[in-house]
């Protein structure tokens, strides 16, 4: 990954309680805030996160809308509602799970934020703490991207991109010639077979006296 | 291309195939084509195409094609995820993996140093020479085996399963709400008897099986002559999916040979052939103490079994060449294990000098032998033998000695057990667990072998046929409940753990299908 998580505030999270009932009330949310006020024309594209025992999350962020009527209004708004994390909260599936919220789980682009209140749920009892860990946000969502499918896969029109060279000389045809030889060699070079040759040796030499620990 | 596959999928999905047989083969089979007279130029590209799918590539490419799907699960982890958590997800269960890999370690060297053996040594010329011309009988003159001991057997991995604890889990709650009844003590995912119901569809009561409509009691023109007439068209039609579809019901006897290797994408080559000659010769070059552990095995096991003692030096011509094959070691990108390292004599701590060892990173168990055991009904070449159980291991038998929160690894199957009898015969639950009798110190060892050894050997297949075509072991743990519902009148009555032991000693007069059918679909 060669993008860098923006640089915000990420504050604790916040436990939900009743204030008479101090001690053994089990509210089962969580909040945290996360401030962007620092970031000059901020935008969030995806975020990154590892889940420990949260069931649901729920992010809400802080947007300045413009309005054609009264300028600018700052409102809260739900972008992410009550995604479902763990698929069962009473068991471990996806309880530890490394998670990426894109702009496809997002309900609305997010521009213009000045914070960003993300809530955990955690219905089920059975756990002692639920959290996410490695909070980490960015700016665009290009990150992580697998290259593109080949053209003939994925049907789109193909395009030849091959332009005749026009006047050829003897040397222009000779280094098309080598360039050719050299995209062989390289796409040979790239196609090793996956069929193993089975050595196990090092120098042809396999004697062992102990297993080592680490 | 289907949309529901990821591009990474494909990604991979096409840069794996690239790198295989099929790649070149087709390439020369299109130049082949290409070559053809009645091919016109303008139509090049849907005359190769045809032409290929017509001469039987198009099937080959599908069935390459088979195998990954089955082999290569859609995982639904984002890019960035590190390679232990694709392993294995749940740090807890990692770490008792490792622990529990350590205490191997451990025995197998204290092990070295007591008997004053060397893991691994170079034969000397004359005893290569001896080695290689006893090749198929090397069951009559063993090395001495008086000293060793199987490194583990099932019961001690489930001391450590027990023992295993979600350090999140509010197990400790003073009302005890939360503590489950059984032995595993971890609240992971399952199928719930409805779940497997759907699963197991085929298997239901209303439909004809191979394993209880073709006994010799029912004349064969009833049901077992067409299934074998269709049987031989699934052959015929040489397809992945199709012989994975047929085996839902079971293969005859006299077909499952090749409906297996069918199922499994085993077609031998020259290149085959001598891969495992090669191995073969690297038993001849070494001598590991691994080997005397599956010869102990094997002595142990196999030769005591009145079905399979027969078959004793064919086991170590496949066991012995396993231990060898570097391939097996892909599987730990699926495996939560890790295989074992040392280094070479004089090098120790010398990266360039790390191996694996043994070569295909598994150390073998009490019992491991019991997996090659049955297959040998099935084929008499030991090359063949030797894929195809090389494959069924690492696709699911690896799943029955490793830690794992996997939905097919033993502590899910375990659990998925207890859960079964739990719900389906409280009763008997209740009774055998306050006479001192969890029912999972009986039937674990069960589940670890696949049954191997405790049923009668044409059950136990027709059991594997049901693994391979549902691409699960869920089936173990609902055959180890149908059993304890059989023998239930009996178990209420025990009063020890001896007693209850004594009942399910002997499963070979059971037969599996029928059991099945009842402890899923009765109720």
């Amino acid at each position: 990954m060669t993008e860098r998580p923006l640089h915000c505030t990420i504050k604790n999270p916040v436990t939900i309680n009743l204030s008479d009932l101090k001690s053994d009330f089990h509210s089962g949310c969580r909040i945290i805030d996360v401030s962007l006020s620092n970031i000059i024309n901020p935008e969030v594209g995806e975020i990154h996160f590892k889940n420990s025992y949260t069931a649901y999350l729920t992010v809400k962020a802080k947007c300045r809308i413009v309005d054609a009527k009264d300028g600018n209004e700052i409102r809260w708004r739900t972008c992410v509602k009550k995604m479902k994390l763990m698929p069962n909260p009473h068991v471990e599936a996806g309880a530890q799970d490394y998670f990426v919220i894109t702009r496809k789980n997002m309900l609305f682009e997010l521009i213009n934020v000045s914070a960003l209140r993300i809530i955990l749920q955690q219905p089920s009892p059975v756990w002692k703490e639920f959290k996410i860990e490695d909070l980490k946000i960015f700016r665009s969502s290009e990150s992580n991207r697998p290259n593109p499918l080949p053209a003939w896969l994925t049907d789109s029109p193909s395009k030849s991109g091959k332009k005749k060279i026009e006047g050829v000389t003897n040397l222009e045809s000779l280094s098309s010639v080598l360039q050719q030889l050299w995209a062989l060699s390289e796409e040979v070079a790239a196609q090793q077979t996956n069929r193993a040759l089975g050595r196990y040796e090092v120098d042809g030499c396999y004697e062992i006296n102990l297993l080592s620990y680490t | 291309m289907d949309s529901h596959f990821a591009p990474a999928y494909t990604q991979k999905l096409l840069q794996s195939l690239k790198s295989s047989k099929i790649y070149t083969d087709l390439q020369n089979a299109a130049q082949g084509e290409v070559a053809k007279t009645n091919i016109r130029v303008s139509e090049l590209k849907k005359g190769v195409q045809t032409g290929l799918s017509s001469s039987g590539w198009e099937k080959k490419l599908r069935n390459v094609i088979f195998q990954y799907l089955q082999t290569h699960p859609l995982s639904s982890y984002p890019v960035s995820t590190p390679t232990d958590h694709i392993k294995e997800p749940l740090a807890y269960l990692r770490k008792a993996q490792q622990a529990w890999e350590k205490r191997i370690l451990k025995s197998l060297n204290s092990m070295c140093t007591e008997l004053n053996i060397p893991l691994a040594r170079k034969r000397p010329e004359k005893e290569q020479k001896d080695l290689l011309s006893r090749w198929t009988e090397l069951g009559t003159d063993g090395p001495d085996l008086s000293q060793i001991r199987p490194v583990y057997a099932p019961k001690d991995f489930l001391e450590v399963i027990m023992c295993l604890q979600n350090p999140n889990y509010n197990a400790s709650d003073s009302t005890g709400t939360y503590t489950l009844w059984g032995l595993v003590q971890l609240p992971l995912k399952l199928n719930d008897i409805n779940k497997l119901r759907i699963l197991y569809s085929d298997m239901a009561i209303n439909q004809c099986q191979t394993g209880v409509d073709d006994s010799s009691e029912i004349p064969p023109e009833m049901f077992d002559s067409d299934r074998v007439k269709l049987g031989k068209k699934v052959i015929a039609a040489d397809h992945g999916p199709i012989s994975q579809e047929y085996s839902k019901k079971g293969c005859p006897m006299s077909l499952r040979a090749s409906i297996w290797s069918q199922i499994l994408g085993i077609e031998l080559d020259e290149f085959d052939t001598l891969y495992y000659e090669q191995l073969k010769s690297n038993v001849i070059a070494h001598d590991l103490l691994v080997d005397s552990l599956l010869y102990k095995d094997v002595k142990l096991t196999a030769t005591n079994d009145d079905q399979y003692f027969v078959f004793e030096d064919f086991l170590y011509q496949i066991l012995l060449p396993f231990t060898r094959d570097t391939e097996v070691l892909k599987h730990f990108s699926r495996n939560s294990a890790t295989p074992p390292k040392s280094y070479i004599r004089g090098k120790l701590g010398v990266e360039d000098y790390a191996v694996i060892y043994p070569p295909n990173g598994v150390i073998p168990f009490h019992g491991f032998a019991m997996y090659v055991a049955p297959l040998c009904y099935l084929y008499k070449e030991p090359v063949k033998l030797y894929y195809v159980f090389r494959e069924i291991y690492s696709r699911y038998f690896f799943r029955l000695h490793s830690i794992s929160s996997h939905p097919q690894g033993i502590v899910c199957l375990s659990l998925l057990f207890e859960t079964l009898l739990q719900t389906h015969e409280p009763a008997l639950f209740f009774h055998l667990k306050s006479v001192g009798c969890q029912p999972l110190k009986i039937a674990f060892k069960w589940l670890v072998r696949a049954f191997s050894g405790y049923l009668s050997s044409d059950q136990v297949l027709l059991l594997w046929d049901r693994i391979l075509a549902y691409n699960s072991l869920e089936i173990l743990p609902v055959l180890a409940v149908a059993i304890f519902s059989f023998r239930k009148t009996n178990l209420v009555k025990v009063q020890s753990y001896n007693a209850a032991e004594a009942v399910l000693a002997d499963l070979t007069t059971l037969q599996v299908i029928p059991l099945i059918q009842l402890s899923l679909f009765s109720k």
